[in-house]
């Protein structure tokens, strides 16, 4: 049985409208609103005005034991663009976030390739592969620590007795050689994720694509190059922007690993901003760098989606 | 469907709006009044070569707090907010709650912990907003801040019914301006750990000056069998407190008790000259050690000496107990120049209770029972030896405490009791070295953040000097620009603060 029901417009047509029989139903506008308002107030409310309230906060010198505050204009933006240890932060941070990044994605993409592959225990490989991904950074920082110790360490002890070295060498206290570590570390935790990403991937790829490829004489590599690939390239750049995003704020890895020393050799910007908020309590110092962070990533973010969009096309 | 969707839509607005609202709680302001009392006062002079005393009777007059305004009946919530979050601590001070529940069955107690770091903002957070913080631990550094702004409850009665000045280790307790607002429950005492086996196997006595403990440091250190003389963590996050235990045990200071810059004085490139060569017998790796890894460091065997307070003691049973027998706890052997006080590292961690709880009376009452007798015994004995505790009640009970540790160590137990007056912190108390005389006033230096803090201007300082291998004379006269340069912004930022009455000596 159908039943139609004729409608007709009021004064207020565009949110409710009028029924034959007098009476009033929501219109698919309002419906739409509806649905959506319980996110947009939770995202309002827990990411939104944070970043406002921060954004605000940096135009005030706040007083950490009492929270008073005295408008300062742009002199927290002027002293932090001043400050050679913002732009070192923010060197270290890009250095960070690169080198972690490219180095996840070649080292991902092979290791998903190969689990990809009909190969003998290829299911405990793929649950083992994700075993760094799931320890928390404080367990991996202190692993790390101690694997590194000049005197107890494992590392130093097998370079000694190797004779690659003569006395033990302290890589955690030296500005060359920190950041190194920090990014291996993150390098060995955060591969696991792109794994995951790619593999997911890898397995929705038509195989008839690629046999019929192989029957036209395709050769392997060319098979990758013009079929995998560019399946694969979305889902590449989704994981290189989450994991930009992810990197770059990364704080408990970097931190945690030798706490920003020495002499600010491992402070990125999200350490920076730990750093100005509760240890320098410069609360409006600190607040004027996360917004720069704010503008930093949404802009990486865009470049990023023109990019997606881009690459979505080249498939369809 | 849509019709669904509406109710379930405005069902949700009506629980948000509901949610958000913000609680109407019975604040029960804490009235103060004035009152007059006599104080009768002996004065003896000498009068004509003969000496007279004669008890003159003077009018003084204080504020104090008044009668409560509600009663405070029915079921009542507190909050108690703590940065002691290890399981064993959390399990104790269960315990303590449900005891005061079983007496008191209208109150609850809710538990919230956090981190030491960002705990100062988290509660000033609370306090400016004038909201109800409960009883907390107090943020030494804004201690005196939050009892000017009148954030914070006095506590004199619960002061005085745990046995008052009788009681308390001096300076354990925050007062300003005759009020007691902030009450301790442990402080951690700083020493020596040595080896006394080495110490015997090398011929050398335990150190009692600065000479002998180089010499010792010199002599012990063994590369080639791992060993080093003495382990001093050199990290952002420790460094300014070891290192100021040295200034302190030499007479010298950052600042005079009224904010005067003393750390340009020519004593303290000498005082730092000495403390660098020390750490010429640190393990490497040392330049960015922290707090554990002094534990570390001993506990395997690295270090013959480590600077640490009792939770090395504690760990050894566990981590290292064929070293138990072999070592002891001894005074930081920093001095070299005659008469100097001893002081060591430590800080008071107290709690207070927020001006606007809504049971002042309530929370007074928990508080004194948990600060007292048997309970905070108990808490402190969950790192027994590293939670000393601020009553000598309290401190006797842990000396005789029922356990093996305790049993084996009432020697070390004992040494952190005797020495807990003697704790100090740089940010905590301005100009603490009066001439060589130490005296603390729970008056840190207001522009100390960046100087004091972790990875501060001081720990940078080190670190230029271990790290870089910078000259200690460059360090420290970058450090003394740096620091004067703080202080002249921080002064010009506030032109109406005024200097601190000093203590009397």
């Amino acid at each position: 049985m159908t039943v139609m029901t004729k409608t007709t417009k009021t004064a207020a047509g565009k949110w409710l409208r009028r029924r034959e029989n007098g009476q009033f139903e929501i219109t698919d506008r309002t419906l739409a609103v509806l649905m959506i308002l319980p996110a947009v107030i939770l995202i309002g409310a827990f990411a939104i005005y944070p970043v406002l309230q921060g954004f605000a906060a940096s135009f005030f010198r706040i007083e950490s034991a009492t929270l008073a505050m005295t408008f300062t204009g742009l002199s927290n933006y002027k002293d932090l663009f001043g400050d050679s240890l913002f732009w070192e932060s923010l060197g270290r941070t890009l250095v960070w976030t690169a080198a972690t990044i490219l180095v996840q994605i070649s080292v991902g993409l092979g290791i998903s390739l190969l689990l990809h592959q009909e190969l003998r225990g290829r299911n405990l490989a793929r649950g083992l592969v994700l075993f760094p991904y799931l320890i928390p950074a404080v367990v991996i920082a202190v692993t790390w620590r101690f694997i590194l110790d000049p005197t107890l360490g494992v590392f130093n002890r097998t370079m000694l007795e190797w004779g690659l070295i003569d006395r033990p060498i302290a890589f955690l206290a030296s500005k060359s050689t920190a950041l190194l570590f920090v990014i291996i570390g993150g390098i060995w935790k955060y591969t696991p994720f792109v794994v995951i990403m790619l593999l997911a991937r890898l397995q929705v790829i038509p195989v008839d694509l690629e046999e019929a490829a192989q029957i036209d004489g395709a050769t392997r590599w060319q098979v990758f190059r013009h079929i995998t690939l560019p399946w694969l390239m979305p889902v590449i750049v989704i994981t290189l922007l989450l994991r930009t995003i992810w990197m770059f704020n990364e704080f408990d890895m970097v931190y945690l690993f030798a706490f920003g020393g020495p002499l600010f050799g491992t402070t990125t910007l999200p350490v920076l901003v730990r750093y100005l908020a509760f240890d320098a309590r410069q609360i409006g110092m600190a607040a004027a760098t996360s917004s720069v962070m704010v503008v930093i990533l949404m802009t990486m973010s865009w470049g990023y989606f023109q990019f997606y969009n881009r690459a979505e096309a080249n498939l369809n | 469907m849509k019709k669904t969707v509406l109710f379930v839509s405005l069902l949700a607005a009506v629980i948000l709006i509901t949610a958000c609202q913000q609680q109407t709680v019975e604040v029960t302001r804490v009235v103060t009044e004035t009152v007059t009392e006599t104080q009768e006062i002996e004065v003896t002079r000498i009068v004509e070569g003969e000496v007279v005393t004669e008890t003159i009777i003077q009018e003084v007059t204080r504020v104090v707090e008044a009668a409560p305004e509600k009663d405070e009946n029915g079921p009542r919530t507190l909050t108690l907010f703590t940065t002691e979050a290890d399981p064993p601590q959390l399990d104790i001070l269960s315990q303590i709650i449900d005891e005061y529940h079983e007496t008191n069955p209208d109150v609850f107690i809710d538990v919230v912990t956090g981190t030491p770091s960002t705990r100062g903002e988290r509660i000033a957070t609370l306090l400016a907003a004038g909201a109800d913080a409960g009883i907390f631990e107090i943020e030494a550094a804004f201690a005196n801040d939050w009892a000017e702004a009148g954030y914070l409850l006095p506590l004199d009665d619960v002061f005085e019914g745990i046995g008052g000045d009788a009681e308390y280790i001096p300076g354990s307790y925050f007062e300003k301006d005759g009020a007691v607002y902030g009450l301790p429950y442990a402080t951690s005492v700083y020493g020596l750990w040595i080896r006394t086996d080495l110490f015997e196997e090398a011929g050398i006595a335990p150190p009692t000056s600065y000479d002998e403990v180089l010499a010792a440091a010199q002599a012990l250190t063994d590369p080639a069998n791992n060993l080093y003389g003495i382990s001093i963590p050199g990290s952002t996050n420790a460094s300014v407190n070891f290192f100021s235990t040295f200034l302190w045990n030499n007479c010298l200071d950052y600042y005079t008790p009224t904010g005067e810059f003393r750390f340009d004085e020519p004593e303290v490139l000498t005082a730092l000259e000495n403390w660098v060569a020390l750490t010429e017998y640190a393990p490497p790796g040392f330049e960015n050690w922290s707090w554990g890894d002094q534990i570390t460091a001993f506990v395997t065997g690295q270090a013959a000496m480590s600077v640490y307070a009792g939770r090395l003691g504690a760990r050894m049973p566990d981590q290292a107990p064929h070293l138990e027998p072999v070592s002891t706890i001894i005074r930081l052997p920093w001095s070299y120049t005659d008469g100097s006080d001893y002081v060591t590292y430590g800080s008071w961690s107290r709690f207070a209770i927020s001006a606007n709880t809504a049971y002042p009376e309530t929370a007074k009452d928990f508080l004194q029972f948990f600060l007292s007798g048997d309970r905070l015994a108990r808490y402190d004995a969950t790192v027994i030896g590293h939670m000393v505790p601020p009553t000598k009640e309290v401190g006797s009970l842990l000396e005789n405490w029922d356990s093996e540790y305790a049993r084996n160590h009432s020697d070390w137990l004992a040494f952190f009791n005797e020495n807990a007056e003697f704790t100090n912190h740089p940010a905590n108390n301005m100009g603490s070295m009066q001439g060589c005389n130490f005296v603390k006033h729970d008056y840190g230096p207001p522009w100390g953040g960046p100087i004091f803090s972790r990875g501060g201007i001081i720990d940078l300082m080190l670190q230029e000097i271990y790290v870089n291998g910078t000259a200690p004379e460059a360090a420290w006269q970058d450090a003394i620009a740096q620091m004067q340069q703080v202080q002249a912004d921080w002064l010009a930022e506030h032109p109406d603060w005024e200097p601190p009455t000093p203590p009397s000596n």
